[in-house]
């Protein structure tokens, strides 16, 4: 099975300090990967990497097969220009610890831009499409509700929504329960479930370690900017090797 | 009171006429510099440390002098090399330059102040900057910027009074005509007042109407 | 191009000039000294006054603020004497300035008075103090403190209105004088300043 995502020696310095160090990963089709570890440990900024949003200093990224962000030119690493990466943003989906919805838009009109702009759907496909995620979140019917009117959990599972009708190769989800009231974090956490039981690829940065043991296929460990051991769950959460995941699993609750 | 009345009857023409040129060049001034001030307000924001610096001393001169002393450069400085403009074309350039100025910068800030949370969203979802800019940035800093707009629109109002030192027959110019002749100084003021305040009044409830139009509920 | 710049009318006019830009100094902080004092007293009134007083100051500050402050000033300087009220120019003209600036400031001082949370208030009266005492030992200071950012940029743009002098004193005509003495036009530029001194312009009108 080849992979989805593939990255090599990914390295990122931000001005003294170095946050990520030399990084190796794969993910594959149907993969749901969940990655732990301290703040600090480099997750969200590995993440970020990987959605072109932050620019890294060496290493590689593939999405199938094909090198995201840089090209070679004469030699040299240069980084794509705007719409190259906006192109191969598309293909990933990304979901955000504060949600990030658009305010001045509804949930309904947070879901079609993209649909409409970037894929370029008519207006009225883009409208049932999205309706239909706003449906598969179990936000039918707010769909004309601006999120301000909309509590953190709603505005979580439309930005799921959001994210997934862009039909990625692969969904990243930061923290996205983070940020919420303890009540609101099920039904978030449900709607995860439910895309990993339908077989969407993820790669899931979370602390909820109970959550991780039961849902991911894969569970990394990163520390100071590496990858430090990764396993199935029951490993890793069971019979974790490394010191630094020893340490890390004992302070919190799994 | 009744001699004002008469001179009232005899100056309507002038006066409406003077009214009327106060009106439209405000409404000129204000949609060119809104125009205008978009354009300042982008490469502000956008234009990293060389392009912007053009329009950064453009925008900081211009807010740092007085109205009159643009509108009388404007009229009287191009003689210098070698073209004279007429007055009402001296004052619209003058004032839409006034209001580009204070939109642009009103624009800096509101798009400063846009979370940068809002372009990873836009970009997540594979948006281009100009896509970005035109559908998730812009709308939300022209809501920002509205009540302050309206604002600007009333100062455009005040100021376009200011072109009767340079001779464009604007209200106020009128006024001082109609005075010049009837001597009835107190109560042609007090009307000319008057009528400004009715424009402008007349601007703040179209800008407040606009605003619950178009406010996220 | 024919022109040459002669900045020596302006060295020779600097005098003139720079006792222009005194005297819009002096007006300006007179104006706005006075004006802020407006502003302080109208706020409180719209504030902690009754409804007779806050129409009251919302009847000013929505006249002020929407007429020409160029209207005011010739109203001040030519259609008051008539009735007997007829002070010095300057003076007219700094009173017409502390009643324009006035408006303006007491939307500063309001909003400045209207951040203070209620418990201060609360612990002035539980240290026993009058309403009195509270306004003048705890808001004032409280809200001028706070209103200081946008004190600074008022004053500014209000400073700028200075040179509205220039334009009031001068009898209604469809022609201004050529030679001005405001400030402003000192500061702002010596072209302007020169273009008057030296090249008599001919208004079309």
């Amino acid at each position: 099975m080849t992979p989805i995502l593939t990255i090599k020696n990914l390295t990122k310095t931000f001005g003294a300090s170095a946050v990520l160090r030399g990084v190796d990963l794969e993910v594959f089709p149907r993969d749901v990967i969940s990655i732990i570890g301290a703040s600090g440990s480099g997750k969200t900024t590995l993440l970020r990497c990987i959605d072109l949003l932050e620019e890294f200093d060496s290493g590689e990224i593939r999405l199938d097969g094909e090198i995201l962000g840089y090209r070679d030119k004469g030699g040299r690493h240069r980084r794509l220009p705007g719409r190259e990466l906006a192109r191969q943003r598309a293909r990933m989906g990304m979901v955000f610890q504060s949600y990030n919805l658009f305010p001045h838009l509804t949930a309904a009109q947070n879901i079609m831009l993209g649909l409409r702009k970037v894929r370029g759907m008519a207006t009225a496909e883009a409208r049932a499409v999205a309706e239909g995620w706003l449906d598969r979140v179990g936000l039918a019917d707010r769909r004309d509700h601006h999120p301000s009117a909309l509590s953190g959990g709603q505005q979580q599972r439309v930005a799921i929504a959001r994210a997934l009708a862009m039909e990625p190769r692969l969904v990243l989800l930061d923290e996205v329960t983070s940020a919420l009231d303890p009540e609101l974090v099920q039904e978030v956490l449900l709607t995860i479930r439910g895309l990993a039981e339908a077989g969407t690829t993820m790669l899931i940065v979370t602390h909820e370690m109970r959550f991780a043991r039961q849902v991911s296929t894969r569970v990394v460990f990163m520390d100071g900017g590496a990858v430090r051991e990764q396993g199935p769950p029951n490993e890793i959460f069971g019979n974790p090797k490394a010191q630094r995941l020893r340490d890390f699993l004992a302070n919190v609750s799994h | 009171m009744e001699k004002f009345l008469t001179v009232l009857d005899s100056a309507s023409d002038a006066l409406t006429s003077g009214f009327l040129i106060t009106a439209f060049v405000s409404a000129a001034a204000v949609l060119c510099g809104a125009i205008l001030g978009v354009v300042f307000g982008l490469a502000l924001t956008y234009g990293g440390r060389l392009a912007s610096l053009p329009f950064r001393i453009v925008v900081d001169v211009v807010r740092g002098t007085p109205v009159l002393v643009l509108i009388l450069a404007t009229y009287y400085m191009p003689s210098g090399i070698g073209f004279s403009p007429g007055p009402i074309t001296a004052g619209l350039v003058a004032l839409t330059v006034f209001c580009a100025a204070h939109v642009g910068e009103t624009l800096r800030g509101a798009l400063r102040a846009i979370p940068s949370a809002q372009t990873d969203a836009a970009s997540a979802i594979g948006l281009t900057f100009g896509q970005t800019l035109s559908y998730v940035l812009m709308p939300q800093a022209i809501r920002q910027i509205a009540p302050n707009f309206v604002n600007t629109a009333v100062e455009i109002v005040k100021a376009s009074s200011l072109l009767s030192a340079i001779g464009v027959g604007e209200l106020l110019l009128t006024t001082q005509e109609v005075i010049g002749r009837s001597y009835l100084t107190m109560e042609f003021y007090a009307l000319c007042g008057l009528l400004y305040l009715l424009l402008n009044l007349g601007i703040g409830a179209g800008g407040w109407w606009l605003e619950r139009r178009f406010r996220i509920q | 191009m024919g022109y040459v710049l002669d900045f020596g009318a302006v060295l020779r006019g600097l005098d003139n000039l720079m006792s222009g830009l005194a005297v819009g100094l002096a007006m300006g902080a007179a104006g706005l000294i006075v004006g802020s004092v407006i502003g302080i007293m109208a706020a409180f009134a719209a504030i902690f006054g009754g409804k007779f007083l806050q129409t009251l100051v919302r009847l000013y500050v929505g006249f002020i603020r929407n007429v020409p402050i160029l209207v005011l000033a010739l109203f001040a300087f030519f259609a008051l004497p008539q009735y007997g009220i007829r002070f010095s120019n300057t003076t007219t003209f700094a009173a017409v300035l502390a009643i324009y600036a006035g408006a303006y400031l007491t939307e500063s001082f309001r909003a400045a008075i209207l951040v203070i949370p209620k418990g201060i208030f609360e612990a002035g009266r539980s240290i026993g103090l009058t309403g009195t005492g509270i306004a003048l030992w705890i808001t004032l200071p409280i809200a001028v403190r706070n209103a200081l950012p946008s004190l600074g940029n008022n004053f500014i743009s209000l400073f700028k209105d200075t040179s509205i002098a220039a334009s009031s004193t001068s009898p209604p005509a469809p022609c201004w004088p050529s030679r001005y003495a405001s400030s402003n036009v000192a500061s702002r530029n010596s072209e302007a300043a020169h273009g008057e001194i030296s090249h008599r312009p001919r208004l079309r009108v």
